[in-house]
């Protein structure tokens, strides 16, 4: 599987990232939280969480589209939610968390499910071309992406301006209360712009190559 | 010879039509929004009230009723708490601290705080929390112990790993506390019930005696339900069980005081404000890009929003940040949604193509891609509901509401009404989109 050089650029970081918020929570400096929340957070339910919201994604991926497609948004909501959690884990030690981490976190899925399905959907309808000749996979990956980023910017700013309005109201513990949310919006951004179209291309053209 | 009567043809008006179907829905929904703020009198005594459920700024409206604030989003109470020992440890108090929120949260208060400060503890409650009884079970040390009828302590709350409640039997007022013990805890017990065999052992907290049963068997799996409680006690001692032991006794420390809002500055309706702010914006953009479609876009955004409050009020999911994050994380998918059919409408419609011909085929294509996002965030949402991890399933059940209304909305009632202003106001494409080719509509 070959993937566009960018894309996995934006892969490696992303799991730099993560790794390095997983080494700074395991020594004990990441995941602050404020109120004494830290008492109610617990790990294992956030893992099964995210384990389910990837299962589920990929057997409706699967049902809705293609095993490209199901791979593609499995991705996506794996890359995303650890991003989220890892930025959080990162960002949490300057405004403090809060025991609506692992709910808030699971918000993030909206992001990932809007950024992510009409692209995959786009780039399907692109390939097959319907009246006039269909595109190359990466062609209609991008191509895909490009004409739905009007949508996602709109999008996207819409939800900051719904954040913009909790931060606003708040103090520096609403912060780091909505923190998920944000990162959650940041992670989808980057994986449906710079990852998971060229994720899905590269697995659409090893299932041509394969025929 | 008699003639064949002519039958009347009855033509129907379907601007009449369309006309009355709109004012008929616009008239649902301000009488639901005007329900929504001022709530109504359902008796002449006032024994039965709708409370409203729209959060509105001011004192004057009883919505906090019905959406009841946590200690997040609203004043709180504070109760200071100081060890009854003179001297303790910063780490003892630090434990302290993590069991009083572990009982707090197993309580279901999970907007409230914790906090350790000049060797007291500084706990922050909802107003609407009893104070006396949380008290009460936030002072007490939570100190288990298993012992024999002459009082010999052979197994303590460490050794429990697990502990629940439910029914004893069929009466509904017999309730009994569940216990799951570790192996040193599941040997110990095997043994002496083996030992105490038609004599009991008793169950203490703190010292005091709150159970004897009687031992029919020797209990050997390593779990017991011990029967005989009611259900607060049997809850109070199971969720003290699950916090662990304080490591000191508590007492309280002067009288409980109001205190702000721990998430917000000072003014808490701020809020309130904000949002509405950004609602205005949304609307105001829908409306410049898409015009007499943004309106009819904007009207079902603010149908969803009413609702969702208004379920959310129903199954009391209280007016926290969980909440709202649910309530409009949901409404952004519909933003989402009408977006992404707009813009397919508008697409077509500068092609050329008729409004209602446009209209059509974008709920036929884009907005298959909205259905999809739905559809895939609700069976997630129900995934979690099933799975039953605590805060998560209170987030998932107001966010999978939400959808389920924004779905209804978005792909029932806007199609509908966008159908009807066509019929009413006409296909004029300079009315749906900005910027677009004007096309008249034969």
């Amino acid at each position: 599987m070959r993937m566009q050089k960018s894309a996995l650029n934006t892969l490696i970081l992303s799991i730099l990232i993560i790794l390095g918020a997983l080494v700074l929570t395991l020594v004990g400096q990441g995941m602050r939280f404020s109120f004494g929340a830290e008492a109610t957070m617990q790990y294992m339910p956030l893992v099964w969480a995210i384990l389910a919201a990837v299962g589920v994604s990929f057997v409706f991926g699967w049902v809705r589209y293609s095993l490209a497609g199901a791979i593609t948004l499995a991705a996506a909501v794996l890359h995303d939610q650890l991003l989220s959690l890892a930025l959080c884990a990162i960002i949490g030690l300057a405004f403090g968390l809060s025991s609506y981490l692992p709910a808030l976190l699971m918000a993030g899925l909206v992001a990932t499910y809007a950024f992510t399905i009409p692209q995959i959907r786009t780039a399907r309808v692109l390939v097959r071309g319907g009246s006039s000749r269909g595109l190359a996979r990466d062609e209609a990956a991008s191509e895909s992406r490009n004409q739905h980023r009007p949508l996602k910017m709109v999008v996207a700013l819409a939800a900051l301006l719904i954040l913009a309005a909790f931060i606003i109201s708040g103090n520096k513990h609403m912060i780091g209360a909505v923190l998920p949310l944000f990162t959650g919006l940041l992670s989808a951004v980057v994986s449906s712009c710079l990852i998971t179209p060229f994720i899905w291309a590269a697995l659409a053209t090893r299932k041509m190559n394969k025929k | 010879m008699t003639k064949k009567p002519q039958s009347k043809k009855v033509t129907v008006n379907r601007k009449a039509i369309a006309a009355v179907t709109l004012v008929i829905a616009l008239a649902l929904t301000v009488v639901f929004v005007t329900l929504g703020v001022t709530g109504r009198k359902m008796d002449a005594q006032g024994l039965y009230n709708l409370l409203p459920w729209l959060p509105t700024p001011g004192e004057n409206y009883n919505w906090r009723q019905a959406l009841v604030p946590g200690a997040g989003l609203d004043e709180g109470v504070l109760t200071t708490l100081k060890p009854v020992s003179e001297e303790v440890k910063e780490e003892d108090l630090q434990t302290a601290a993590k069991v009083l929120m572990k009982r707090l949260s197993d309580f279901g208060w999970s907007d409230t705080a914790v906090e350790v400060k000049d060797n007291q503890l500084l706990i922050t409650l909802p107003k609407s929390a009893d104070v006396n009884y949380l008290k009460n079970i936030l002072t007490a040390k939570g100190e288990f112990t298993f012992t024999t009828p002459e009082g010999e302590v052979f197994m303590t709350g460490e050794n429990v790993t697990q502990a629940g409640f439910g029914y004893a039997d069929q009466s509904g007022t017999n309730i009994a506390l569940s216990l799951m013990f570790d192996g040193t805890g599941k040997e110990a017990f095997a043994t002496k019930s083996t030992e105490l065999s038609g004599q009991s052992i008793s169950l203490r907290r703190d010292g005091v005696v709150i159970t004897s049963p009687s031992i029919g068997e020797p209990i050997t799996q390593g779990t017991v339900s011990i029967p005989g409680f009611t259900l607060d006690a049997a809850r109070e001692n199971a969720v003290l069980l699950r916090s662990g032991a304080l490591p000191f006794a508590l007492t309280q420390e002067g009288e409980s005081v109001p205190t702000k809002a721990l998430l917000l500055n000072d003014q808490k309706d701020l809020l309130i404000y904000a949002l509405a702010a950004v609602l205005a914006l949304i609307a105001v953009y829908l409306l410049v890009r898409f015009r007499l479609g943004g309106l009819v876009a904007v009207w079902m955004l603010l149908v969803q929003l009413a609702l969702s409050y208004f379920f959310a009020a129903l199954i009391g999911a209280g007016y926290t940040v969980l909440t709202l994050s649910a309530i409009y994380a949901a409404l952004l998918v519909s933003f989402f949604a009408v977006v992404n059919l707009f813009i397919g409408i508008r697409d077509d419609a500068r092609q050329g193509r008729s409004v209602r011909q446009a209209l059509k085929d974008s709920y036929a294509t884009r907005g298959h891609a909205s259905l999809d996002v739905y559809a895939g965030l609700l069976l997630l949402a129900v995934v979690f509901i099933m799975m039953d991890q605590g805060i998560i399933r209170i987030f998932a059940e107001v966010f999978a509401l939400g959808l389920l209304l924004g779905l209804i909305i978005m792909h029932l009632l806007l199609r509908l009404l966008l159908n009807e202003t066509i019929h009413l106001f006409g296909g004029k494409t300079g009315l749906y989109a900005a910027n677009a080719t004007q096309k008249r509509e034969d």
